[in-house]
């Protein structure tokens, strides 16, 4: 795997061009871009529907992944295959994890996850 | 080869097999079942189980021995006349090799049937005499055992049997006399007659080691003697000078030489010097090592026996002195005779066995045995006389002195002993054991006739259950003769016999005791002197023993008692078994004397069918014990004077206790001036010469001071040590433990404060909150992924 087209994303272009001038380099960089968002959100926040929020970055971020390696790879779609199923992941996923979300609300009259616990020390 | 005389009994003849364990596995089998059965059944059967198991098994040894006797020994020629049963081998120590085995020659045969006739009696007679006692069981157990012992004893045909069988009559005796162990007499004279034995058995076993070491190396005899011979003798038989070397040579010319510690291997050996020595005037010891090309010595067991010394003692001496004294341990001489008297404690047929037939006699039966031995020592010859001389008065006196009916007996058997010392040390060992089978009978019968009066004068005398002497005080009794009269008879003969009446069979062995001595020419001690003391004690025999006749069935007739007497008592089928025991060795105490000891002057045929029977019997062992020149037949007047004077004595003895004792009242002023005049001696008498205070201040004094030395230095020394060092350890303690509260615990506490630290450290890791997990998952993997990218590629 080559990250050498990167290089001309700095050059400009016409918008066709510039289209096809896209490579790899730059689906692996806003996959990057948008895996390091999701994980500073789930890292920071204590909102627990923005934690869910930050997972959800995370997952697109893997599945433009599969879908850009699987394209400059393959030319298949095989990778659009797995984003469909991703993205049907996801929301069973967040349908799960909001039901906890409200059922902690529930419980705890919040949803910061510092204040959600019962253990001691 | 011819050199050795075979016929002639120089040597013992190879054994001749016979099944002699019998005679050891039915006491010793009777002694188990006795005490496992008697116990088991002893409610069932009013405990008369014990005492049917236990003579039964004396009877079968009776008839083992009268068959082996008949039909083995009787048949066989004079000199044949050996039977041995090797049994297993025992150790191996260098060139020695001792076995177990048994052998009856005609010493043991006498020995046998004595024990087995006289102890099948004496169980009978027990079976009903203790007919009310406790304990029949342990009672019978050991009486067999006692037997077995005994036998054992007689049967060894070594040093080691023998002193298996020595150890184990002691330690049955003990528990025979402590039979009553709950009285503090029978227990003390018990632990007194087992001590005093001991020391004895010490001495013997002393005698018999350095009989051992004396024999010196395994010597193989050449020079003069295989110049003689013409063989080598050695340890494992005889090897012959062939064409090729030494070789071993077949036939039964077998003499071992060396170290041993077999009884007819030893007589051999220094029968064998003895022939070399007669063959070889000039001394053979010198021009011994002929030999050179074997390399092979001429030692002479003989000679190795008489040229050591120790100190300045000649080296056999000490060894028979120490045999000696081991024999006087059993014996009852002097010095070791003061426990028998108080071996009165136990029953009366105890007394009567251990008197008669077992213990005593294994003393009187060693120095036999080893008479060969003694022969190449005069000086112990002398010393055996004089101790038998000695112990003889003093017993006499002792017994003449006694109240206490079985102390009488006591006393008078402790004298009869030394006159066997007498003719073991005048070098008439058979005299000696004729006067063992002699006084088996009459005192056996002394002893179970006492054992009867005792039973009636205890059942009719208030207060006698409590104190067992009381019934024994011949004070007490008196005016029995027509209460018992089987018994009275029976007790006059068994006095005549060992007063010495003529025709009674003491008469026979005393007699042929003191003519021995009186041809004696080898003790280096002056036998008039001997013979005149041994007439004394002869006077004293016949009073004392007719003074107990007269105080128990005459002297003053205390009425109630005599009266008594017909109703108290035993009655029925025991009294009478009892009293037909008693009648059979009275007529024993007549009857073996002129049976078995004939004299030779009374018969008309002359040379070696004039010996007495018994004396002819027991030849083969003795003869030869004597090298330098042949016993000369005794000359008829020293053995007519005697007899003579013998009756004499004895006659004028029964004179004296008859007027003195007879009418006890009318002759009471007469005994109160006398008892006045020479109460001094009485005292002196009385006590047995004072042999418990010489015992007290020779060995037990001193033992207790040094107990009492040994506790100060226990005290003084051993104990402040010990506190010293307890001391020490209690300073160490407590300087391992400041240690250890510092140094030790601290490390302890130091790595378990950090434990506790870390762990303190370690759960900030885990805070709970999802955010840090979440940031430590990334920080994990983006720290794999770095590692992976560099060590990946």
């Amino acid at each position: 795997m080559t990250l050498g087209m990167t290089t001309s994303m700095t050059t400009g272009l016409s918008a066709a061009a510039a289209l096809a001038s896209i490579g790899l380099g730059h689906f692996l960089v806003l996959s990057a871009v948008m895996f390091t968002l999701g994980l500073i959100t789930a890292a920071t926040r204590r909102s627990a529907v923005a934690i869910l929020m930050g997972v959800e970055l995370i997952l697109n971020a893997a599945a433009l992944n599969f879908v850009a390696f699987s394209h400059y790879s393959q030319g298949a779609i095989t990778g659009q295959v797995f984003a469909v199923f991703v993205v049907v992941l996801a929301a069973a996923e967040a349908t799960v994890a909001l039901a906890i979300v409200l059922a902690v609300f529930r419980g705890f009259r919040t949803v910061d996850v510092t204040d959600v616990s019962t253990l001691k020390g | 080869m011819g050199s050795i005389p075979y016929s002639g009994g120089w040597l013992t003849p190879p054994g001749i097999d016979a099944p002699l364990l019998w005679l050891l596995l039915f006491p010793l089998l009777g002694a188990l079942a006795t005490a496992i059965l008697g116990s088991l059944f002893a409610r069932r059967f009013a405990g008369r189980v014990a005492p049917a198991l236990a003579v039964a098994a004396m009877l079968a040894t009776l008839v083992t021995a009268l068959v082996i006797f008949f039909t083995d020994v009787l048949p066989v020629g004079e000199r044949e006349r050996i039977f041995r049963q090797p049994l297993f081998p025992l150790f191996v120590v260098g060139g020695i090799r001792v076995s177990f085995g048994l052998v009856l020659d005609p010493l043991s045969a006498v020995m046998v049937l004595l024990v087995t006739g006289l102890g099948s009696l004496i169980h009978l007679y027990a079976a009903f005499y203790m007919d009310d006692e406790q304990g029949r069981p342990r009672f019978f157990a050991f009486l067999n055992l006692f037997v077995f012992s005994m036998l054992l004893l007689v049967l060894a045909d070594g040093f080691v049997p023998l002193f298996f069988g020595w150890e184990a009559v002691g330690a049955c005796s003990y528990f025979l006399i402590g039979f009553w162990y709950r009285r503090a007499a029978a227990a003390d004279a018990a632990t007194k007659a087992f001590v005093v034995n001991r020391v004895g058995d010490a001495a013997l076993l002393v005698g018999i080691a350095m009989l051992l070491w004396g024999l010196g190396g395994i010597g193989l005899v050449t020079g003069a003697a295989a110049g003689q011979l013409g063989t080598v003798w050695t340890r494992t038989g005889p090897l012959v000078e062939t064409g090729e070397g030494l070789q071993p040579s077949p036939g039964r010319q077998k003499v071992p030489v060396g170290p041993t510690l077999d009884f007819h291997e030893l007589r051999d050996e220094l029968r064998l010097e003895m022939m070399s020595r007669a063959a070889a005037p000039t001394n053979p010891f010198t021009g011994a090592t002929a030999d050179a090309a074997h390399d092979v010595q001429f030692r002479p067991a003989t000679y190795l026996l008489t040229s050591k010394t120790l100190g300045r003692l000649p080296f056999l001496f000490v060894v028979c002195g120490l045999l000696l004294l081991g024999a006087a341990g059993k014996s009852a001489q002097l010095p070791l005779f003061a426990w028998l008297p108080d071996a009165m404690a136990g029953p009366t047929p105890v007394s009567a066995l251990i008197h008669a037939a077992t213990l005593v006699t294994a003393g009187v039966y060693l120095l036999a045995r080893l008479s060969f031995l003694f022969a190449l020592s005069p000086a112990a010859l002398t010393v055996v006389a004089v101790i038998g001389t000695l112990t003889a008065l003093v017993g006499a006196t002792a017994a003449l002195v006694q109240n206490d009916l079985k102390r009488v007996l006591a006393y008078s058997t402790v004298s009869q002993l030394g006159y066997m010392f007498v003719a073991l040390g005048a070098g008439a060992a058979g005299a000696g054991v004729f006067h063992v089978v002699t006084h088996g009978f009459f005192k056996a019968c002394l002893f179970l006739a006492a054992g009867l009066v005792v039973h009636a004068v205890a059942a009719t005398t208030p207060g006698a259950a409590e104190r067992p002497d009381l019934a024994q005080d011949m004070r007490q009794m008196g005016g029995l003769a027509r209460a018992l009269p089987a018994t009275r008879w029976a007790y006059f003969a068994a006095c005549s016999a060992l007063a010495g009446l003529p025709f009674a069979s003491g008469f026979f062995s005393k007699d042929l005791i003191l003519t021995s001595l009186a041809t004696c020419d080898r003790l280096s001690i002056s036998t008039p002197l001997l013979l005149a003391v041994l007439g004394v004690t002869s006077f004293l025999t016949s009073l004392y023993a007719f003074r107990s006749y007269y105080l128990i069935f005459f002297a003053r007739p205390p009425r109630q008692t005599a009266h008594a007497a017909h109703h108290g008592g035993h009655h029925g089928p025991g009294q009478q078994v009892m009293t037909a025991v008693v009648v059979v060795l009275a007529l024993g105490a007549i009857v073996v004397g002129p049976a078995l000891g004939w004299p030779g002057n009374w018969s008309s045929s002359q040379g070696e069918s004039a010996l007495p029977r018994l004396l002819r019997f027991l030849s083969p062992m003795f003869e030869g014990d004597w090298p330098r020149r042949d016993t000369p037949r005794t000359p008829a007047m020293v053995e007519w004077g005697m007899q003579l004077g013998g009756a004499l004595v004895a006659a004028l003895g029964w004179a004296v206790a008859r007027a003195l004792y007879r009418d006890a009242e009318a002759t009471a002023p007469t005994r109160r001036r006398l008892a006045e005049r020479y109460a001094v001696l009485e005292r002196l008498f009385a006590t047995g010469w004072q042999a418990d205070r010489a015992y007290h201040l020779l060995a037990v004094a001193p033992a207790r001071a040094l107990a009492r030395g040994a506790t100060w230095l226990d005290r003084a020394v051993v104990d402040r040590a010990v506190n010293a060092v307890a001391a020490l350890g209690l300073r160490l303690g407590r300087l391992a433990g400041f240690v250890d509260r510092r140094a030790v615990d601290g490390v302890v506490d130091g790595v378990s404060a950090a434990a506790l630290a870390a762990g303190r450290r370690g759960a900030r890791l885990q805070d709970g909150r999802i955010n840090s997990y979440v940031l430590g998952i990334a920080a994990g993997i983006a720290a794999l992924v770095v590692l992976a990218y560099f060590l990946g590629s």
